[in-house]
Parts: C-alpha cells; sequence; structure tokens
C-alpha cells in the first residue's frame, strides 16, 4: 500500500546477478579497485613516486590525522567552513524560499534567475570577492553558501507548491497565525522536497569550500593538497585526497541517515 | 446550540463573470439546509462567504445576528477531501482546530478522544491518515470539527469521494452527532437522495449565475434513516429537484453549445 511497505518487499527480495547481491558487486568492485591501486605501484605497472601503493596512503593519512598543527591549520578550518556555510544556506534558504513563496510578485521577479543560476560559473565572482573580504574564513564561507543557497531555495518553494489547497484552506478557516502556519502546516508538507535540497547543499558546501581553498587561501584542506601537488609531496597530496573523499562520503551518509530518521518520525 | 445564518443580497464577481447572483436568505439556529444545483453554480462560493474564506463579496452576511468579517472559531469546515495533515497521528489530527486555538495538550487530545469515540474511531486514534480508508479519513475531520462545538458547520461534498453505500452511512452518522449539538449545517451535495435524506430544507440553484430557483422544506420524520427515500412525499421531492436540475442542466448545455 505505501510505499515503505513496496520498497522492504523489495529489500527482502534482491535479485541476484551471477551470484552476488547488488551490495554484493559494490563491495568487490570496490576490493577489486583497492587492490589494483595497492599493487599496480608495488608491481611497476604505475610509477610509484606518481601514485604510491593504497596502504603507504591510508598510513599517511592516518599519521595526518592525529597531527595537531594539521588540524589546526588544514582540517578544522575546512570543516568549519562546510559547516557555517551548509548551515547558512539552509538556514537562509528555507526562509527565502517561505518568503518568495508567500508573495508570488516577488517570485516572478526572482524566479528567472533562479532557474539559469547554476549555469552561471559563480567562481569566476571569486576576485570581486576577494577585493570585497579579503582572504580567510568569510569569503569561502560566502562562496560556498552561495553555491548552496539556491538548492534550498528552489527546493523550498517546490514543497511549498506540493501543500494540498485543501490543507491550505484548512489553515485559513483554523484562523492560524503566520508562524503557527509556517510551522505546522507548511514546513511538515515541503519538508521531503527540501530535505533534497538539503543534501544538495551538503554536497555544494563540501565542494564550494574545497574549491575556493584550492584557489585562494592559505589554508584548509583544498590549500594543502593543492600545495602539496605544487611541491610534488605526494604522500600529503593523496593523503589529503583521501581525507577528502572520506569526509564527502561520511558526511553525506550520516546526514542522509538523520534524514531518514527524522521524516520517518515527522511522517510516521 | 446553533445560531442563525442571514444572507442579505450576498454577490460575488469573479472578474467579469457574476458567479453569485445577489442572494437573500435566512437560515434558523440548528436547521439543517442542503445545497444543490448543476456544477459551476456558485455553491462552493456561497459556502466559501459563509465561512469566511471567501472575500470581497457583496452584500452582507450576519451570523447570529453579528456581520461576518471573517472565519469564526465556532463555525466548523469540512472539506470535499478529509484535509488531514499526514505526518499527525489521528488523535493529533482531530485535536488541531483545538490546537489551533491553543488549548492545552493534555485537554485538547482529552477531547479528541471524546470525538473520535462519538465518530467510531477511537480504536485508530495512534494510527495515521494513510492507514485509514477515505470514509474513515472524512470521519477524522467531522471529529475535528466537532471538538470546537461548533455552532454552525459548512460541509462542501464532504461524501463525493466515497462509494454510495458509505456516503448513505456517513451522511447519516453526520446528522446524528450534529443533532445532539445542535449546529446549524449547510451543506454542499451533487446527490438528490442525499439532500433529501439528510436535510431539513432543500435549496436548488440554478446555472451560472446561481440564484436559488426552489427552496423547499422536508418534511419527513426527526429520525432519519434510508427506508424513509420510499417515502411518497421524498420520491415526490426528488422527482421535482431532479426535474429542475436538469432544466438548468440543459440550459447551460444550450448557452455553452450557442457561444461556441
Ligand atoms: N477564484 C476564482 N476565480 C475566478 N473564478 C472562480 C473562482 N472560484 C470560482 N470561480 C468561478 O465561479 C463559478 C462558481 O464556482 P463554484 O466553485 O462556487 O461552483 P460550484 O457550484 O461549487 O461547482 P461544483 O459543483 O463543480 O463544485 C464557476 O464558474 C467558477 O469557475
Ligand atoms: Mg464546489
Amino acid at each position: 500500500m505505501s510505499a515503505a511497505h513496496r520498497s522492504a518487499n523489495r529489500s527482502v527480495q534482491r535479485p541476484r546477478r551471477l551470484g552476488l547481491t547488488p551490495r554484493g558487486w559494490i563491495v568487490s568492485l570496490i576490493i577489486l579497485v583497492l587492490a589494483y591501486l595497492e599493487f599496480a605501484p608495488r608491481l611497476g605497472w604505475i610509477d610509484s613516486f606518481s601514485l604510491p601503493p593504497f596502504s603507504e596512503i591510508l598510513v599517511h593519512a592516518g599519521k595526518l590525522l592525529v597531527d595537531g598543527p594539521f588540524w589546526a591549520t588544514d582540517l578544522f578550518p575546512t570543516l568549519l567552513a562546510m559547516g557555517l556555510s551548509f548551515v547558512i544556506a539552509s538556514l537562509l534558504g528555507v526562509i527565502i524560499g517561505l518568503i518568495l513563496w508567500r508573495f508570488p510578485p516577488l517570485r516572478r521577479v526572482v524566479d528567472p534567475w533562479l532557474t539559469v543560476y547554476y549555469a552561471i560559473p559563480i567562481f569566476a565572482v571569486y576576485p570581486m570577492i576577494v577585493v570585497l573580504a579579503g582572504v580567510g574564513l568569510v569569503p569561502i564561507v560566502f562562496l560556498a553558501t552561495l553555491l548552496a543557497i539556491v538548492a534550498v531555495i528552489t527546493a523550498t518553494i517546490d514543497g511549498l507548491d506540493s501543500t494540498p489547497p485543501m490543507v491550505l484552506k484548512l489553515s485559513d478557516s483554523l484562523q492560524l497565525s503566520p508562524i503557527a502556519r509556517t510551522v505546522k502546516i507548511l514546513l511538515p508538507s515541503a519538508v521531503e522536497q527540501i530535505n533534497v535540497g538539503l543534501r544538495l547543499a551538503l554536497s555544494f558546501s563540501i565542494i564550494g569550500v574545497l574549491a575556493s581553498e584550492f584557489i585562494l587561501s592559505t589554508h584548509g584542506l583544498g590549500h594543502f593538497i593543492s600545495n602539496a601537488s605544487e611541491h610534488f609531496n605526494m604522500g600529503n597530496m593523496y593523503g589529503g585526497i583521501l581525507l577528502v573523499l572520506i569526509f564527502a562520503f561520511g558526511l553525506n551518509m550520516a546526514f542522509s541517515a538523520l534524514l531518514r530518521k527524522r521524516t520517518r518520525r515527522i511522517q510516521g | 446550540m446553533g445560531v442563525a445564518v442571514e444572507l442579505h443580497e450576498v454577490d460575488r464577481v469573479y472578474g467579469e463573470v457574476l458567479a453569485l447572483d445577489p442572494t437573500t436568505l435566512s437560515l434558523a439556529p440548528g436547521t439543517f439546509t442542503t445545497l444543490v444545483g448543476p456544477s459551476g453554480c456558485g455553491k462552493s462560493t456561497l459556502l466559501d462567504i459563509v465561512a469566511g474564506l471567501n472575500q470581497g463579496y457583496g452584500g452582507e452576511v450576519l451570523v447570529g445576528g453579528t456581520p461576518l468579517t471573517g472565519p469564526r472559531a465556532h463555525t466548523g469546515v469540512i472539506f470535499q477531501e478529509a484535509a488531514l495533515l499526514p505526518w499527525r497521528t489521528v488523535i493529533d489530527n482531530a485535536a488541531f482546530a483545538l490546537e489551533a486555538q491553543k488549548v492545552p495538550r493534555q485537554k485538547r487530545r482529552e477531547v479528541a478522544f471524546e470525538v473520535l469515540r462519538r465518530v467510531g474511531l477511537s480504536e485508530f486514534a495512534e494510527k495515521y491518515p494513510h492507514q485509514l480508508s477515505g470514509g474513515m479519513r472524512q470521519r477524522v475531520a467531522i471529529a475535528r470539527v466537532l471538538s470546537t462545538e461548533p455552532d454552525l458547520i459548512l460541509a462542501d461534498e464532504p461524501f463525493g469521494a466515497l462509494d454510495e453505500q458509505t456516503r448513505v452511512i456517513l451522511g447519516l452518522e453526520l446528522l446524528r452527532v450534529v443533532r445532539q449539538t445542535g449546529a446549524t449545517v449547510i451543506f454542499v451535495t451533487h446527490s438528490i437522495q442525499e439532500a433529501v435524506l439528510l436535510s431539513d430544507r432543500i435549496l436548488v440553484m440554478s446555472a451560472r449565475p446561481g440564484r436559488v430557483v426552489l427552496d423547499a422544506d422536508v418534511h419527513l420524520p426527526a429520525e432519519r434513516d434510508p427506508s424513509l427515500l420510499a417515502d411518497p412525499h421524498a420520491t415526490e421531492l426528488v422527482e421535482k429537484v431532479w426535474g429542475l436540475l436538469r432544466a438548468e442542466a440543459e440550459e447551460a448545455l444550450t448557452r455553452q453549445g450557442g457561444s461556441v
């Protein structure tokens, strides 16, 4: 009957291909790739300076993780910038979405811009932001927020548009205050679409921060990697890249799990 | 107790279109009045005006002798779809009107449970709307309306999406609980049988611009049950309303045909 019920059924009868479940295939593929990354350099198929064996990268990344100064100048500023951009983009995005939805004339003016927004290479304005805000945390967070916020705005508007008209009429007939209407009717109605927007915003925050650090920054994980590559410090470079992958993957997984749990609670 | 409703020369224009002809009506407290008429004749418009949900009409509406300015706390509205909030349990849906009136949680849950019991849903209090049938969902909407002890209930084709049997059962159920509260009811339906079976008075509206073309009292016993539809007075009334509606529908069709 419900979608949850169907998907539960599906997961029980996962189709097997060539004796493996989809998950089994993914795991074997990952193992295969890792094995290649480990043994290709060792066996001399790949120049081991350009690509050290995977185990060495792993060890190096582990060393970085217990290195105090690395945390202080690179990892922490990056995580802070990602967190700040994500939170600001999420909160502001939902609020702006609510305002645009509430005032259709305003929305008509802004809508065309929202549509073409992601076609604009936002990093092109980076020099301008540096002139205005200097280098450091502020311009990085600013840029990453700019990148992430529109996903939240459009998702929020989409979600609000999908509120059934009868439910809006109900809220009028019960004379809900604007705040009660927003909290008790509008946001819960839109929560699924907003979640989609928040996941995008998380990815955009991560991308925005790392890319800004790559382009122009004196610290942060992005800067750490670009600096290492400029100085042919392959250990640091691959270690840093591995950490980026692990963090990006981990944050996305954790966030998805959180959303699933919350949505299930909100929607039964 | 129910409240009197009076409309003085109430009309509604949308742009160039006159949706509702100036209408003057007086409904006695505690009466059950049904509105029937061809599609698009302005029934929902009229109901929304009385609910305070449709502004910009002409004329004056008095509810309980007081000029209407907007939605009232003691007017309960039942919509065509149940308009439940899918993320809330049945009891939290039933309690939602009281929550909007800032009744404390413990108190509103008590009242909600009591009204759910009256519509036979107390066992489903902790279920979610998607776990209920269409008829049960509409019962939750009725419970939500009853929870505020309304003196005026407005229902716009509340059972329109249900099958014939469920529709009759729920209609009689609504009638029973409404009689207990003594609320005044305005009920919109497309079913002439339903109108005759449930109401004290039937208003038939013409095709757009809507105007009352028949105002008939239903002389049936206060205790209603489906067998009353076989009563000679009931069959006569059904015939009469049906004849009028057919004439209106035909007129609307020829008018459309002429303008194409
Ligand atoms: N917001 C609106 N703007 C413009 N026209 C409207 C609006 N609401 C209703 N109308 C028009 O007013 C007329 C009456 O509409 P209304 O919804 O009251 O009819 P109804 O009798 O309830 O019809 P139905 O039986 O199909 O529900 C229709 O012609 C409709 O198109
Ligand atoms: Mg209608």
